[in-house]
């Protein structure tokens, strides 16, 4: 079933699991659907903190490819690495830590 | 005989959602003969009595399994009804079914050509309206410009290519934080890379 996607290592996989943990702990809205998948279920931050905890879980896997699809390069946009898609979550995890504006619906 | 049979069960939210998209790419038949079943209309009993009584080409708007397309648990499009569609497509905006059911299409079989997707599809609960744009502007050249369903792969992914850049760049006037929006993206993204074609792509409304 999983489709070619780049291959992510250990130590990307610890990465992804820690900003996750971190991001969902801080996030406003972190028991709120915050993705809605076509085979019925929802994830809220937490649900996918949590998933990437368990790395052969159906969706835990998931999570890592679609993590591992935000790193295939193509000619849409200048190639990001995931340490850069990571500092999105690290940057509002800061934010909301220390007490940030929460720009939420 | 009918020319393009729409499947919209809306048996949760978020398949509820997805019909809404079925909505609008029906709303772009307006010159073929259309049906639709939405909502409780749609079972296995009145999928199979559409495909008995003639239908060339399927769309489903819903939630899918790598075997099957799903609603309330049954499978209303499987293996065995796949094959009584009267020579077209089927199409199917759902998750998995790109990986095995897809592959059955033009094996041979009465179902020339499959168009969907071979992991989950996902979208953001509180801007749903990017992806059902790349949806039902990816589809519209089948419907518009009489492209082949090869086209409407390409410019489905090209949309969804459309809807990252628009997630990363407007997530703010989403109502994102930074870090909602870099999901939106993601799942945008992960979309595009598992649009799956099998068949003969050649195949036209």
């Amino acid at each position: 079933m999983p489709r070619d996607v780049p291959f992510l290592n250990a130590d990307e996989r610890t990465q992804i699991a820690e900003t996750l943990r971190a991001w969902a702990a801080s996030h406003p809205r972190a028991e709120s659907p915050l993705i809605q998948l076509a085979d019925g279920s929802e994830l809220s931050p937490l649900d996918m903190a949590r998933a990437v905890q368990e790395p052969d879980s159906p969706r835990g896997a998931f999570l890592y490819r679609v993590f591992a699809a935000g790193t295939i390069e193509d000619e849409v946009e200048r190639p990001e690495t995931l340490e850069e898609i990571l500092a999105d979550y690290r940057k509002d995890t800061e934010t909301w830590e220390g007490g940030g504006p929460a720009r939420m619906r | 005989m009918i020319d393009i049979l729409f499947v919209r069960p809306a048996d949760d939210s978020a398949a509820i959602q997805v019909a809404v998209w079925g909505q609008a790419v029906r709303q772009m038949a307006g010159g073929f003969k259309t049906d639709d079943l939405s909502g409780p209309q749609a079972t296995r009993k009145s999928v199979d009595g559409k495909l008995a009584a003639g239908a060339r080409h399927l769309f489903w708007f819903g939630h899918g399994t790598t075997t099957d397309l799903i609603a309330n648990g049954q499978a209303l499009v499987d293996g065995k009804n796949i094959n009584h569609l009267s020579g077209g497509m089927l199409v199917a905006i759902a998750c998995y079914a790109g990986d095995v059911l897809g592959q059955q299409a033009g094996v041979p079989s009465r179902c020339e050509a499959f168009l969907g997707f071979d992991d989950e599809l996902g979208f953001p609960a509180a801007a749903p309206l990017p992806m059902m744009l790349a949806v039902t502007r990816g589809l519209s050249c089948l419907f518009h410009k009489s492209h082949r369903i090869g086209c409407a792969a390409d410019q489905l992914r090209k949309q969804f290519d459309v809807v990252r850049l628009d997630y990363k760049n407007n997530g703010v006037a989403y109502g994102l934080s930074a870090s909602d929006a870099r999901t939106a993206w993601l799942f945008a993204k992960s979309n595009r890379y598992s649009v799956r074609t099998h068949g003969d792509l050649s195949t036209v409304l």
